[in-house]
């Protein structure tokens, strides 16, 4: 008999204000309830000590991770300072910035069946794919079932 | 050309159906089964540019839909059917379409409908055509996204 345990990567979205709870809040209401999930909003009077062991405190409550990701907003931000200092002594932790609603949920689709480094590859990718605009000119197409090249534009 | 979901939702392709349904499945074709949208240009730019990459579009009337789909004369290998409302899906399986399991996932707020879920609202002429669908041997699940739970929706709205 095997009594294995599932080991689901922990995601944890950091940023300035509540863009991190706002966009886990997104996902969700896309994806549904996720597990190993979580948002800390860094409000500007709270002191960098404190968002540490906010930190900490959420990677610790995390269950059968085999690692977390922190998704910050800014690099060179407080949210993304702590989280590099944090990973620095613990190897299981990585930092990611830049993070948007695309990066988001290509980390929850994907990181079943991904390891944790094409996991990182995976969400830096999607987070920059996700970002364009349609020319007005290429609105007209006609054609029907056709494959839509989002690089065409 | 295998039918991996058939759903109900009134926003067509968006978020959940786009991302979710389209990856959870791994969708090669989305149909969308609607007068509405088939007639509409600014619709079906908009269908065409929620489509995720990889996926193709077809947007078909429902009776067009009706007879495609019972001759199986229709393009891809895993496909998602998107209806804009239960009465379409109650038009195709009269026709003899096989449906097996309808996914109810996104009914929204209108003026004589009751609020069942967060994204189920039925008036009585919807309660009407859900049941008739289950009475023809169609098993009705409320789901929003994947990772939500299914619920039975005859369930639902007899409580």
């Amino acid at each position: 008999m095997w009594f294995g345990v599932i080991t689901i990567i922990g995601i944890i979205a950091v940023t300035h204000g509540r863009v991190g709870s706002s966009l886990i809040e997104a996902a969700e209401m896309i994806l549904g309830p996720q597990p190993n999930l979580a948002a800390i909003d860094f409000a500007g009077h709270e002191g960098l000590p404190q968002l540490h062991n906010k930190m900490i405190s959420v990677i610790q409550s995390m269950e059968n991770t085999e690692g977390i990701i922190v998704l910050t907003d800014l690099l060179g931000g407080s949210p993304y300072n702590v989280a590099n200092l944090i990973s620095r002594n613990n190897p299981s932790v990585y930092v990611v910035y830049g993070v948007n609603l695309p990066m988001v949920l290509e980390v929850l689709l994907s990181r079943m069946n991904s390891p944790i480094q094409e996991l990182i590859n995976k969400a830096i990718s999607h987070g920059k794919n996700g970002i364009g605009s349609v020319a007005p000119a290429n609105l007209l197409k006609k054609e029907v079932n056709k494959t839509y090249n989002h690089a065409e534009v | 050309m295998k039918i991996c979901l058939a759903r109900v939702d009134e926003r067509l392709i968006h978020g959940q159906v786009a991302v979710a349904w389209a990856r959870i499945t791994g969708s090669d074709q989305l149909i969308v089964v609607s007068d509405e949208a088939a007639q509409d240009e600014m619709q079906k730019i908009l269908l065409e540019m929620a489509t995720p990459a990889g996926v193709k579009l077809l947007i078909l009337p429902v009776k067009e839909a009706a007879s495609k789909l019972k001759s199986r004369d229709l393009p891809g290998n895993n496909v998602i059917l998107v209806f804009k409302k239960p009465e379409d899906v109650l038009y195709l399986v009269k026709e003899g379409v096989q449906i097996p399991v309808l996914n109810i996932g996104g009914m929204y707020f209108k003026p004589n409908r009751t609020q069942f879920k967060k994204a189920l609202f039925l008036s009585e002429a919807d309660i009407e055509t859900l049941k008739e669908l289950s009475s023809l041997g169609v098993k009705l699940e409320y789901q929003v996204s994947p990772m939500n739970d299914k619920e039975d929706v005859l369930m639902i709205i007899k409580s």
